[in-house]
């Protein structure tokens, strides 16, 4: 099991995370919720041990990680906000790159990347340079690369954005799969058709703090509304049809 | 200037490359460089006046006269390869990109004015180099070298000499321009960029080789006045021989050499043009696909692959290093230019060195000297050069994954790789390429002892390098200019120096006291053991940099009571 206890991050004066709690048991998939600069993810970046937390622990399995950051780290796959990876290198490279900074077994890494590849259909382009790439394959090298090491903890930040809808409804199925697989996955994402058809449960994010917490069939049925309206309730965004006619009026008028 | 050329103008600095503090820091290392080579040129005008004016004092007019036309072919190769420099620093951008085509062509704006500006900037960006060269020499030179043997007036020198400056600079940026046109036009899409590089990085590397070469034969006065057939060959004499027609001189050799001269610069030209104009007619070539890689290729590459497939996280790091520096053009450059000047300073002493003993019949001081510092100055440069592109950051928000998996057990593995990149890539050539040299001059017992010195030489000098060194290379921020100019450049003294030093006592023991040489191995292996034990006790303590940080944050002096 994941678990954040009173995640706090600061910047200068600037509280971005505040007294963020949740658990992520295994075999579950987690939505992880928020409009933009709503902190998701900062919190993220602290689960992953990209960025400390300023207050507050993370646990795994009922440890701090603090104990032991590199016996979770070893655990943790994670897929960041944007295709972030070195575009000079092959999508073959930089899987051997990964798996050997993770201490992997060679040979077995090198068996692993290919397969992965073949099966993300980068097989044809693996020794191509991945600046040629389109956005969904890099996002695609980037879910290999998470998967690599066979982890327990998947941390995806936004992991379908670019991917065409065939990819897109196969990494929906195979994330199930791998959640039926025992893995605690947290799936942070804006597109919120997707998190419902994904996530049973969700956590939703609003200046920093925890607004919401539950699954998305309760969340629903104490509103009887779409996880749409459920989102734009709790995080208290403008009905955007008058936000819409605000925008429209000012393209015309300004 | 419109806002699309000053944004051009922008990215041929640089500016992509650096934030706010490092655009800063690097403003602060251009002006202190810019004051150091003012006040350095300060000297010349005197310098020139003093011999010229001794010249003028000689009864014969033709020692004064040999001597101009020789200096006026040293300061015209002087402007033509700065220019060439400069042009090959910029090669990539001087058309517009792929980059360019896709942010600029959904605006409403005509083709036209894209290409326009781009060419704007790249004018203004020359324009620089070309009128600084003739505010330094085409003005002074002809000013400061007047005397009574001169065959013509003042102000007549000054316009040939700025004309035959100009058209050399012109004919060198378009020239460089020419070169990069034909990359692009004519090599598949998939090429460009490898072929691209590979072009800029010879021709900076070639430049700066070619260097002491190119101004030994330019100051060597019987080139000139022996009106030697060879001059047709390189290019500065022939805008020696424009200025030569432009001042009147009705020689039918010089008069050639202008003529050759000026079909070069039309030549050169049309090509550029050419290029420009048929990229403008066909730019959608900026955004098609690049081609895949064959399958006899992917084959071939397989196979490659399949014999790399050994090793953990120092392999790893190897070959992020390796591909990155082969793949990326400003750590290549940075190195390549190092590398190159390293060479060149060494091969300059060691040809000087065998010229003396040509001339004097028997073994030369000078050239033992070059022999045996050959691979300690090669090895101090490229080291300092590979340091200094290992700073330069590559994809910076990719480094996460390097950040997820620094662990104390896995740290010095990826450092050791690191080290092992400065041995194979900077040290070890040195010390190949210079053996055979060493033992040419020395002989073979002599010889191997003057390798054993270099290679624990090049270990102490591996240690002074690597001394702070806790990053994987292109991982980390930069800033540049983090230490004032005149520091760095007497660290960078210092350290030649104490090399020197250390080559010239080891020359010395070589020849006179070859017993010496126990004492002085015993000195470097002791000096490079301790700082080693110092750097990997580091290492293992300390996590990785990710974030350069400048050196006038507040420095704790632990002064109080902890």
């Amino acid at each position: 099991m994941l678990e954040t206890r009173r995640l706090t991050k600061q910047f200068g004066g600037l509280t971005v995370v505040r007294d963020v709690s949740f658990t992520l048991a295994r075999g579950e998939i987690l939505g992880y919720l928020g409009p933009n600069g709503s902190g998701k993810s900062t919190t993220i970046k602290m689960i992953v041990g990209l960025l400390e937390p300023t207050s507050g622990s993370i646990h795994a399995d009922g440890r701090n990680v603090e104990e032991d950051p590199v016996a979770f780290k070893r655990r943790l796959g994670y897929v960041p906000e944007d295709p972030h990876l070195y575009t000079h290198l092959t999508a073959s490279e930089y899987l051997l790159l990964v798996g050997r900074l993770r201490g992997l077994e060679p040979e077995r890494v090198t068996r692993k990347a290919q397969e992965l590849l073949r099966l993300f259909s980068l097989h044809d382009a693996r020794y191509a340079t991945m600046s040629a790439y389109s956005k969904g394959m890099r996002q695609r090298v980037l879910l290999a690369a998470a998967l690599l090491h066979d982890p327990d903890f998947l941390v995806l930040d936004e992991p379908f954005s670019g991917l065409d809808v065939s990819a897109d409804v196969l990494f929906r199925t195979f994330l199930r799969a791998l959640a039926e697989q025992g893995r605690a996955i947290l799936f942070s994402s804006h597109r919120l058709d997707v998190v419902e058809k994904v996530c049973p449960r969700v956590v939703i994010l609003h200046h920093g703090r925890v607004v919401a917490d539950d699954t998305v069939a309760a969340l629903r049925a104490n509103t009887s509304a779409s996880l749409e309206e459920v989102f734009a309730d709790v995080t208290r965004q403008e009905d955007a049809s008058t936000t819409a006619a605000h925008i429209a009026n000012v393209v015309r008028t300004w | 200037m419109g806002i699309l050329t000053r944004y051009f103008l922008d990215n041929l600095m640089g500016r992509q490359l650096l934030d706010e503090d490092g655009i800063m820091g690097l403003r602060r290392v251009v002006i202190s460089a810019f004051a150091g080579v003012l006040s350095v040129g300060l000297f010349l005008p005197r310098y020139m006046h003093k011999k010229y004016a001794h010249l003028a004092a000689i009864a014969d007019p033709e020692p004064y006269r040999q001597a101009l036309v020789t200096d006026s072919m040293v300061l015209i190769c002087l402007t033509v390869m700065v220019a060439a420099l400069a042009a090959a620093l910029i090669a990539p951008a001087m058309y517009p990109d792929e980059i360019d085509y896709v942010t600029l062509t959904p605006l409403p704006m005509p083709r036209h004015r894209i290409f326009g500006a781009k060419l704007a900037a790249l004018v203004i960006f020359m324009s620089v180099f070309v009128f600084g060269g003739l505010m330094l020499f085409a003005i002074s030179f002809p000013a400061f070298t007047q005397q009574q043997w001169a065959e013509h007036g003042r102000l007549l020198r000054m316009g040939s000499f700025a004309a035959a400056t100009a058209a050399g600079s012109v004919f060198a940026c378009l020239g460089v321009m020419a070169l990069q046109g034909l990359i692009l036009v004519a090599l598949p899409r998939g090429w460009v960029p490898r072929a691209s590089m590979l072009a800029q990085s010879a021709a900076v590397a070639g430049l700066i080789l070619a260097a002491p070469f190119v101004f030994g034969t330019a100051t060597r006065q019987d080139w000139v006045t022996s009106r030697s057939a060879e001059l047709a060959w390189f290019p500065p004499a022939w805008f020696l021989g424009i200025e030569q027609a432009l001042l009147g001189r009705g020689d039918p050799f010089f008069s050639s050499l202008a003529r050759t001269g000026i079909v070069a610069l039309a030549v050169a030209g049309v090509v550029a043009v050419g290029c420009y104009v048929w990229l403008y007619r066909s730019a959608e070539r900026l955004v098609s696909p690049p081609a895949q890689p064959r399958p006899e290729q992917t084959a071939k590459i397989g196979r490659r692959e399949a014999r790399r497939r050994h090793g953990g996280p120092w392999t790893a790091v190897w070959m992020f290093t390796t591909a990155t520096l082969g793949r990326n053009r400003l750590p290549q450059l940075i190195f390549l230019i190092a590398w190159s000047a390293g060479a060149a300073v060494a091969a300059t002493g060691v040809i000087e060195g065998w010229q003396a003993w040509r001339a004097g019949g028997n073994a030369s001081p000078k050239l033992v000297n070059s022999a045996v510092s050959m691979p300690i100055v090669m090895a101090l440069l490229a080291a300092a050069g590979l340091r200094a592109a290992f700073l330069m950051p590559v994809r910076l928000p990719a480094n996460w994954v390097f950040r997820m998996t620094d662990v104390p057990g896995a740290r010095v593995n990826h450092l050791d790789a690191v080290e092992q990149a400065f041995v194979r890539l900077a040290i070890l050539p040195a010390l190949l390429i210079s053996a055979p040299v060493q033992v040419a001059v020395l002989g073979l017992g002599r010889g191997l002892m003057a390798l054993l010195v270099a290679t624990l030489a090049s270990a102490v000098l591996l240690e002074f390098v690597l001394i702070g060194w806790r990053r994987v290379p292109f991982t980390c921020t930069w800033l540049p200019g983090k230490r004032p100019l005149p520091f760095a450049l007497m660290a960078v003294l210092a350290v030649f120096w104490v090399s020197a030093s250390v080559a010239g006592f080891a020359a010395h023991t070589i020849t006179r006291a070859p017993r010496g040489v126990v004492g002085l191995s015993a000195v470097l292996i002791t000096a490079a053991a301790i700082m080693r034990w110092r750097r990997l006790r580091s290492w293992a303590s300390r996590p990785l940099e990710f974030e350069d940080e400048p050196l006038d944050a507040v420095q704790r002096l632990g002064l109080g009571p902890s």
